[in-house]
This record gives structure tokens, sequence and C-alpha cells, in this order.
């Protein structure tokens, strides 16, 4: 299981508004960190990030893992990664149930696993490694997809939860990525989030995408329309409150825009939390 | 009696042939058959998946390099105008990412813009790249505190000569082709490029630092950029003020003036005197 934390509603923290989180105190309960921005650097980006972690707490969040690669796992990548989040001391640490890399080159994406059996073995045999070396509990988000692969033998749901359950990490459930790769591939995204594990949900995603008609591409560009505040407001109702992040990262706006969109999860998230207390009133009273 | 004997001596055993390499698993040539598609553009990808969804992940492979690699040298991006992106895709063909970080994608775009000039740009462009990326690599470099001039008043000048020095970790010192520094302030002024900015053949010696959070550079002569590798190879301060000689009387004043530039810039990150330089690295 991975335990609760009471984050509330954070921004990712990202150039544009470096000036602002240094002069001033901008009002936002947590920040992500993009880690391999930080990773093995000095300078203003991690003078930054030292000065925000002061105030509020910061949650790593890496794309170059490549947790589920057949690739030995990146020893630099490792090392410097240890390093920064001894440094920071983040609230989590995270990436993404995917694979990037091959034979030592990147592709710098986040690429989709192949739901199999031979599959969970090897990513839950390297987040157990990766655990060990950074003495603490990963956290792995699901990724948006614009292919499957005729090999998989289960959906994507089981594969996440069993990736968890059997490498006890947590789930960042990014529900902009279960919205986009259901209307890709045709699943049912309420199904998908029932299917996780309640006890390893440990934080919520929310994005923008760009719909080109035949797919939909997860950008992080934009406001949040309205199926995905829905259906952040279903995972809410079954999953619980986990921390939640906005995440604005193709014509970052300016920082007034991306906080009230953090503000509009928490009134959403407080307004679900009351409707369903009502409710279970109502039903524990006749 | 033979003066040799016939006898050959023993030869080693013939060394056992390295055992086959395990057979791929089903994962392993998955991921070998995308990767080929996606990021090498060889024809076909894995059978049963349309490629046009294949394509998806590598038009994204394409922008997202694209994009990084203005990052690191948008002047140079600039002046290359709509020929950029097909440059950028045979830049990472040939020179493929091997490092986490996307930032790191134009360490060898200099180096290689050099050996495959493209036809009719102006010639000083991989000198331009050059200065861009030292920017780029001094922006994000691992912080350092400097030293202080009363650090070295404190030691006085006898034992300061026998000092070595070492820089922050942020300087680089350039050897260019061409003069670039005016065509960089020029573009970074958001200036046109005028005919007095045509590409100059003359050698440009340069530096460049970060101060703060701020990245500066300046054009060297000769002597202070042969003093700069000289502090680089951890020679004392005596060697590194040889280098301004060809000066003649005011070689002294030259070499303390340019140390003291270093300094006062931020430039110098440790100063260490023999005994303690013998005991090995810092």
């Amino acid at each position: 299981m991975f335990p609760r934390l009471d984050l509330g509603h954070g921004v990712g923290l990202r150039s544009r508004h470096y000036g602002e989180f240094l002069e001033s105190q901008p009002k936002v309960d947590w920040l992500e960190a993009i880690s391999e921005n930080f990773m093995g650097t000095g300078g203003r980006p991690l003078a930054v990030l030292d000065k925000v972690r002061v105030d509020r707490p910061v949650v790593l969040h890496g794309v170059s893992l490549g947790i589920g690669s057949v690739d030995p796992l990146d020893e630099q990548y490792l090392k410097e990664w240890k390093q920064l989040i001894d440094r920071i001391e983040p609230a989590m640490v995270s990436d993404h149930l995917c694979w990037g890399r091959y034979q030592g080159r990147y592709s710098h994406d986040l690429l989709p696993m192949p739901f199999t059996e031979e599959a969970i073995g090897h990513v839950v045999s390297r987040v157990q490694a990766v655990q060990d070396r950074l003495k603490r509990q990963l956290v792995l988000e699901n990724v948006s997809s614009y292919l499957t692969y005729p090999a998989s033998t289960m959906s994507e749901a089981e594969f996440t939860a069993e990736v968890a359950r059997r490498a006890d990490c947590g789930l960042l459930v990014d529900i902009n990525n279960i919205y986009v790769s259901a209307k890709n591939h045709g699943f049912d995204p309420k199904a998908y989030i029932d299917a996780m594990p309640l006890e390893h949900v440990a934080q919520f995603h929310l994005a923008g995408h760009f719909n080109r008609g035949d797919l939909i591409i997860d950008t992080h560009e934009g406001h949040i329309i309205d199926e995905v505040w829905q259906l952040y407001a279903y995972a809410v109702e079954r999953l619980g409150r986990v921390p939640t992040l906005i995440e604005w990262d193709t014509g970052v706006p300016d920082l007034e825009t991306l906080l009230a969109e953090a503000e509009k999860a928490r009134v959403l998230e407080y307004e679900t939390f009351e409707r369903a207390n009502a409710e279970a009133e109502k039903v524990m009273l006749g | 009696m033979w003066p040799f004997s016939r006898k050959k001596p023993a030869l080693p055993p013939e060394p056992e042939a390295p055992p086959a390499p395990p057979p791929e698993t089903g994962l392993q040539r998955l991921q070998r058959e995308v990767f080929e598609r996606v990021i090498e553009g060889k024809p076909s990808g894995p059978a049963g998946i349309d490629d046009w969804r294949l394509q998806v992940y590598g038009g994204m492979y394409e922008a997202r390099t694209h994009d990084a690699l203005i990052e690191d040298v948008p002047h140079t991006a600039k002046l290359l105008g709509e020929r950029f992106p097909a440059i950028v895709k045979a830049y990472v063909a040939e020179v493929p990412s091997t490092h986490y970080s996307l930032a790191r994608l134009g360490h060898g775009f200099s180096a290689w813009l050099r050996s495959h000039p493209v036809p009719d740009a102006r010639p000083d462009l991989p000198d331009l790249a050059a200065l861009e990326w030292a920017r780029s690599e001094a922006f994000v470099a691992d912080d350092c505190a400097p030293i202080y001039s009363e650090e070295i008043q404190q030691l006085g000048p006898e034992r300061f000569t026998k000092c070595w020095m070492q820089l922050v970790p942020s300087v680089r010192v350039l050897d260019l082709g061409h003069r670039v520094t005016a065509l960089w302030a020029a573009l970074e002024a958001g200036e046109p490029v005028t005919p007095a900015l045509s590409p100059t053949a003359e050698r440009e010696l340069v530096v460049v630092w970060r101060k703060g959070f701020d990245v500066f550079h300046v054009a060297i002569a000769a002597d202070e950029h042969a003093a700069l590798l000289s502090l680089r190879n951890r020679d004392t301060v005596e060697a590194i003020c040889e280098h301004f000689a060809g000066r003649g009387d005011d070689a002294a004043h030259a070499a303390f003036q340019a140390i003291g530039s270093w300094i006062n810039e931020g430039m110098i990150g440790a100063i260490r005197e023999p005994a303690v330089a013998e005991a090995g690295p810092l």
C-alpha cells in the first residue's frame, strides 16, 4: 500500500514562473518539479527549486527512468536522481509506467508497454530494484497511448493494478491520460478508474489535450475539458482524496490562470466529497 | 646438436568462442522493432500495429528533438531557417541522444555541423553553435562558490605564485574559427544581420562563464586564452603568468590584471598551495 498524503492541489514548477517563485510566495499547496531538469545541474533552476522547497512540499516527477525498458537501468541517472532526492527531500517521487530507452539511446517519449505477464514481471523486478536503491516507494503514472499491441493479454487497468500490487508501489492516476487512451482505444474510462487498487493510489493528474479528430494527443495544453473534470469527480468519489496536480506544459499560461485551474480542482473535489457524504448520510438514515 | 630447438613452443589454448547471446524475449523483440521504426525510421514496425499509429510517435520524436535543439542553439537555428528541421533530423540520426536529459541533445551539434557543411549556409554557423552550446552548458553547470581576492592577499605574492587555481564548473574556453561574438550580440538584440556581420574567417578566442545566475562571454587575447588553458591544466600561477611574456615590460601587469579579472568575475573556484595540491583532487 502507499500512504495517503494530504498535500492538496499543486501545479508544475515551470521556468516561465521562476521569477514569481523567487520574488514572492504564490499561494499554491505544493509544486511538482520535473526531475531531469534539476539532476546534475546548478545555476538558476536548482536555486529556484531549493527556494520553493523551503516554502512548500515538492514532488519530483520524472520522464526518463524507463521503468519498462529492456535496457539495464541507467546508473548515471539513478546516481544523479538519488542526489537530487536527498537534497530536495520530496514528498513523493514518481515516473511513468512505460519504456523509452533502447540500447543506450533515449526516445524521450513515454512509449506504452504491452500488457503481458512477461512485462509485469520485468517492470515489477525493476521497480523493486529502484525502491531498494532509493529506500522509498516509487509512484508510477499511467501514460496516454496512441497504439496497442496485439501481444497484450489483459487490459491496461489490469496491468497497471497488478504492477502496483506486486511491486508495492504507488499509482499516479492521470485522469486526462485515461480519458485520452479511452477515446483512442475505445474502452470505458470509468471502468479503468474502478479497477485501480485504492490502497495504492497516491496522486491524480489533470491536464488539457488536443483532439485532432482521429486521435486525441496528450499535449498538456489548454484548459481541462468538462469531460475530464467529470471523470476527476468520479475518481475522487471512487478512490478518495489524494494530492492533485494541474499539468500545463505547452503554451504555459500566466501563473494566475494556472492557479485558477488548481482552485477549480479543489472546489470540485470539495463538492464531490460533500455530495458523497450527504448521500451516505441519507442511506444511513434510511 | 641443432643450434635451435625445432620443437614448437606450446601455444596457449584457443580462446573459446563467446557464448551465443540468449534469444530475444518477446518484450525485447517488441521494443527493438518499435524503436527501429519510431526512432530510427526503418520502413516497417512490429506486425499487427497500424503504421500510422507508430508514425504518431515518430512525428513526436522529430518535434521534440527539433524543439530541444532550438533551445540549445536558437540563433543558429534562426539563421538556418527552413533548413533547420531537416538538419536536426540528420543530426539526431547520426548523433542519437544517449543522455536522459533532452537538454543535452545539442552537445555534439557544433562538431557535427562542422563535418556536415550546409550548402550555401554561412561558414561560421558551427562556431556560432559552439558559442551558444557553451552558454547553454554554463547556464546549468554545477554551482561552486568563487574565491575572493582577500584570500590571495592573505597568501602574499610569493606563496601565491606557487599555487594553482581551479576554474568554477561553468567556465568554457573556446577556440573558434570565425569571429562570431558580434554576430551573436546582434542576433541576441534582435537586430538584422547586416553585411558588416558577414562571416570573418579569423580565429576568435572566447571565454564563457556564469556569474550568479547570468551567463557571460567575452573575446580574449591569445595569451589570456593560453593562460586559461594552462590554469585548467593545473599549472602554477607562476607558469600561468609566463604566457604573458610576449608583452615585454608589461607582462607582469597584464598577467595580474587577467587573474584579477577572473577572480572578480567569479571564475576561480579554489586556490591551492602545492602541499595541498599533491594530496589529490579537491
